[in-house]
């Protein structure tokens, strides 16, 4: 049978209710803010509310957790008894309105222990910070900076604006307690910050991670689009494990983007041999589907299974769970006998167009260039498109360039590859406590700095520094990475994200948005030395001709001049080939 | 004092060492190039061509749709497809049959064909860096098109070797060429293009290696009956080896080792020397690569019964290994002659 859901308001608050038939009472409070509304400096605000506000819970007897996503933050709580639904809401009120300044290094310090543990946000982060550069959703793939730098007093700014009576719902699958309380502050709803995707022509391709590929996709929130998801995911397991034995798992994960956009993420395993027929069946299957759609016993399949889901022990927990999203996000709620309806009435024709349009909005991740995924679309930018004017530097140890302008930043490491930031698109002006600095574009593009690395190096850091908002300057009392040689990370595998509400608390995992490898200025091929001798020949050449010449013998060191020239040509030539590549 | 002393030599004077020996002779000059027949002297395959470069591509599926021997309409849809640029009345012809495998088998093979016309068939290390994805594009095409056929036509084997050139343009693996040898070979048993495109995929330059490439040249040989056209997988097998022969003596002297000889020799004698051999309008396809294969071999006499055979059918394959083809077969063919002669009048041959 699918749950029947109660609607009632205690507190101001939302309550929502159904019966579960495991006898066990679930309950979870949750507040519509999540990872996808801080902005860089930011970073982890909401994670630090998240567990300042179960700082003192250490110990009950129930189970008991909270998590942060994109888009919501959820505390929930398992029992056999009713009433420690209220205990368990009682304290977490508490947690979110309690003067916590004590806690917050303490705070701070695990947090960043666990960030360190988690590692990276894999090719799903990747994905989302070439969407979004590094803001809202793209902060997935960056490490939680707030955690460096913020206050008492801006953590308290930001559960004041976001965990309150208007922006929460409480839901219980079970009993609904007596005396239950939600003590929450009242408030004006807070506006989330529009999306500012980057605009890249899609499908595309980045390349990132050390294994697998993903796909990322974006599309409005549609039963279509979650049936064309779901087929996809089979259809790829069935290819791809069952068929050609080239991938372990498929996983497929979903998430709101904001009110009326989802993001899906299907990766795959793969060995480094099998990576290239992997990303080629995956194209094709999903291919096909965008061409021809679901067959009708899929769309079926999908039908009954979405109805076992809901008829089964959890289906309470995943209607209500899906309510409360529904309506902190301030959508249409849909009741589940709705959506059954809707996916018994799609057909090939609607499912493909789903495909397609989830097809355009593509972002592949694979761990190299691979020929099949190079021949279906185009690489990503990593480079910026231009730079700023000003001051040009070189480099006191490389080729490196860098422009510091009114304008911004711009570093080149080798002609053509270049990385600009400007001062009116800064999203954090990172620095380090050995003196680097990074200045991170709201397009994810990043200029990291060693003041060793430049003449009058400190002065230059300073300037920038100058030309940026205070807010988006970010102390961080750690040393900074080595030199990054281009900004967007290389994240670890495939790894899903924290999203979704039953995982350990914790953000979606970020990595850190700058390489550790070494400038590329400084991992280019250099000269080699049979080539430096060879140069050295071909310059001496070149003044033994230039001598016969003023010598008189002008025929003869004509050839010695012109064959020299060629050949310092040639191997330059060669040596650039050599850098491209 | 100049550094190098200037040429004050009069015009007429002597001309230094050289001058006292004899002339060198002038470079004999270069035959003049017989004409190439890729098309066998086929008057369907020469006549559709011209119809087909002319957009009109409705007789020919009719013929091909007549045709039921997969040899024969694979060689149509091989050679055929070799179109330069990608003609429009491609897609007028997937569009007007639409359940037929036939045009998208043809559409197919030309894309691939075209992305090595992008490619160039050249090593890796020799394709211009914006060439590949004009190449690869074209083979994700070519794969679209060669999976319908494949769907389309559950008996024909050329789908599948065809998409094994593809697998391995866009890097899909040996398992996966493998799983397309072996639908073609599950479809066809011995199928020439399926076993050739392999030989080629097991070969050190794509996915392979020395033994793998010969294991499976062996291993079709094996199967092969007396008269196969599968015994000249034995011969490509060498010519492949021969090729990834570091240049310089080691080349020169890969067909003179004895068993290489002996192996060809063997395989010869299986197929175009065997009586049984019944290759029909192909078998100068098959006497070529012989030939090419004796002349290293020094053979000339084997060398020159298998061009008179051949006639007029030059193929570019395998000639083009050794320059322009029609030149290289009459290089080959006149130094046959006159090696043949020189023996006969009892000089050494060299």
């Amino acid at each position: 049978m699918i749950p029947v859901v109660e609607r009632d308001r205690i507190d101001g608050v939302p309550v929502l209710r159904a019966d579960a038939p495991s006898g066990r009472h679930v309950a979870a409070l949750i507040f519509r803010v999540g990872r996808f509304d801080e902005t860089l400096p930011a970073a982890g605000v909401t994670h630090m509310v998240e567990h300042l506000a179960l700082a003192d819970k250490r110990e009950a007897p129930y189970s008991f957790n909270a998590s942060v996503s994109g888009r919501f933050t959820t505390f929930y709580m398992e029992s056999g008894d009713p009433s420690h639904i209220g205990d368990f809401v009682g304290s977490v009120c508490r947690g979110l309105t309690a003067h916590q300044g004590a806690d917050l290094d303490r705070e701070r310090r695990i947090l960043r222990t666990e960030a360190a543990s988690r590692g990276g946000a894999g090719g799903l982060g990747t994905s989302l910070a070439e969407r979004y550069g590094a803001t809202g959703p793209g902060l997935a793939n960056y490490q939680e900076f707030g955690l460096y730098h913020l206050g008492w007093t801006d953590v308290e700014a930001w559960r004041r604006r976001w965990f309150t009576t208007v922006n929460a719902v409480l839901w219980i699958a079970g009993s609904h307690p007596a005396g239950l309380r939600l003590d929450l502050p009242d408030s004006t709803a807070a506006r989330p910050l529009a999306l500012r995707p980057l605009g890249h022509r899609l499908p595309g391709f980045v390349v990132a991670g050390r294994g697998g590929i993903g796909m990322s996709m974006a599309g409005p929130r549609s039963v279509d689009a979650y049936v064309a998801v779901d087929v996809l995911q089979r259809r790829l397991t069935q290819v791809l494990r069952h068929e050609h034995g080239l991938s372990y798992d498929v996983q497929s994960v979903t998430e709101d983007l904001d009110r009326d956009l989802i993001h899906a993420w299907i990766a795959a395993d793969a060995l480094p041999e099998q990576t290239p027929m992997a990303a080629h069946s995956m194209l094709t299957a999903f291919e096909a589907l965008a061409e021809d759609g679901a067959s009708q016993a899929e769309i079926d399949d999908y039908g009954r299974r979405l109805r076992d889901a809901y008829e089964s022990p959890s289906g309470p927990v995943r209607v209500l769970q899906r309510r409360a999203h529904d309506m902190l996000s301030g959508r249409p709620e849909r009741d589940p006998a709705e959506t059954l309806r809707i996916a018994a009435g799609l057909d090939a024709k609607i499912t493909a167009e789903a495909a397609r349009a989830l097809h355009d909005s593509m972002i592949l991740v694979t761990p190299s260039v691979l020929p099949a995924v190079q021949g279906r679309m185009q690489r990503l930018p990593i480079w910026s498109a231009g730079a700023v004017p000003g001051t040009e530097r070189t480099s006191v140890d490389s080729d490196a360039t860098l422009i510091t302008g009114d304008q911004g930043v711009t570093l080149t490491l080798e002609p053509g590859r270049l990385v600009t930031v400007r001062y009116d698109s800064v999203a954090a002006l990172l620095r380090w406590n050995d003196g680097k600095q990074a200045l991170v574009g709201t397009d994810g593009f990043a200029v990291q700095l060693d003041p060793d690395q430049w003449p009058d190096g400190q002065g230059v850091l300073d300037d920038i520094a100058a030309h940026v908002r205070p807010e988006v300057i970010v102390p961080v009392d750690a040393p900074g990475p080595t030199r990054p040689g281009r900004r967007k990370a290389a994240p670890g595998p495939d790894a899903a994200t924290g999203s979704g509400t039953t995982g350990p608390t914790g953000t979606s995992p970020p990595p850190d948005p700058y390489p550790t490898t070494p400038p590329l200025s400084s991992r280019r091929p250099g000269r080699s030395w049979p080539a430096r001798i060879l140069r050295t020949v071909w310059v001496l050449v070149l003044i033994i001709g230039i001598l016969a010449i003023t010598g008189g013998d002008v025929s003869g060191g004509l050839g010695f001049v012109v064959i020299a020239v060629a050949g310092i040509v040639w191997q330059e030539f060669r040596h650039r080939r050599r850098r491209r590549t | 004092m100049p550094l190098f002393r200037k040429n004050t030599r009069p015009a007429g004077t002597a001309q230094g060492p050289a001058a006292k020996t004899a002339p060198a002779p002038p470079a004999a000059p270069e035959p003049p190039a017989p004409p190439v027949d890729n098309l066998l002297g086929d008057p369907d395959a020469h006549r559709f061509r011209s119809e087909l470069a002319e957009g009109r591509w409705q007789e020919f599926h009719d013929f091909l749709q007549a045709t039921p021997d997969w040899t024969h309409r694979g060689f149509y849809v091989g050679k055929l497809a070799s179109i330069s640029g990608r003609p429009e009345w491609l897609d007028e012809w997937v569009a007007a049959r639409p359940g037929s495998s036939l045009p998208y088998l043809f559409r197919g093979t030309h894309a691939k064909n075209w992305a090595w016309q992008a490619r160039g068939g050249g090593r890796a290390k020799t394709v211009k860096e914006d060439a590949w994805p004009v190449f690869q594009a074209r083979l994700v095409d070519a794969d679209r098109d060669l999976a319908r056929a494949a769907a389309l036509d559950d008996r024909d084997p050329t789908p599948f070797a065809q998409a094994i050139w593809v697998a391995m343009g866009l890097s899909l693996g040996q398992a996966e060429i493998r799983r397309r040898f072996g639908e073609a070979e599950r479809r066809d048993h011995l199928n020439g293009d399926a076993n050739y495109s392999m030989v080629q995929a097991l070969a050190r330059k794509w996915f392979g290696s020395e033994r793998e490439m010969f294991e499976f040249a062996r291993s079709v040989s094996a199967q092969a009956p007396d008269g196969h056209r599968g015994h000249k997988m034995i011969a490509l097998a060498h010519v492949e080896q021969w090729l990834d022969s570091p240049r310089g003596d080691a080349q020169r002297s890969y067909f003179l080792a004895e068993p290489v000889k002996a192996e060809i020799r063997a395989a010869a004698d299986r197929s175009i020397r065997s009586p049984r051999y019944a290759a029909g309008r192909f078998a100068p396809i098959d006497r070529n690569v012989f030939a090419m294969c004796f002349r290293l071999m020094r053979d000339y006499d084997a060398q020159l019964e298998q061009m008179r055979l051949i006639g007029p059918l030059i193929t570019t394959h395998p000639w083009h290994y050794q320059g322009k083809p029609g030149q290289a077969y009459e290089r080959a063919r006149l130094l046959a002659l006159q090696k043949t002669t020189e023996s006969a009048q009892g000089r050494p041959s060299l």
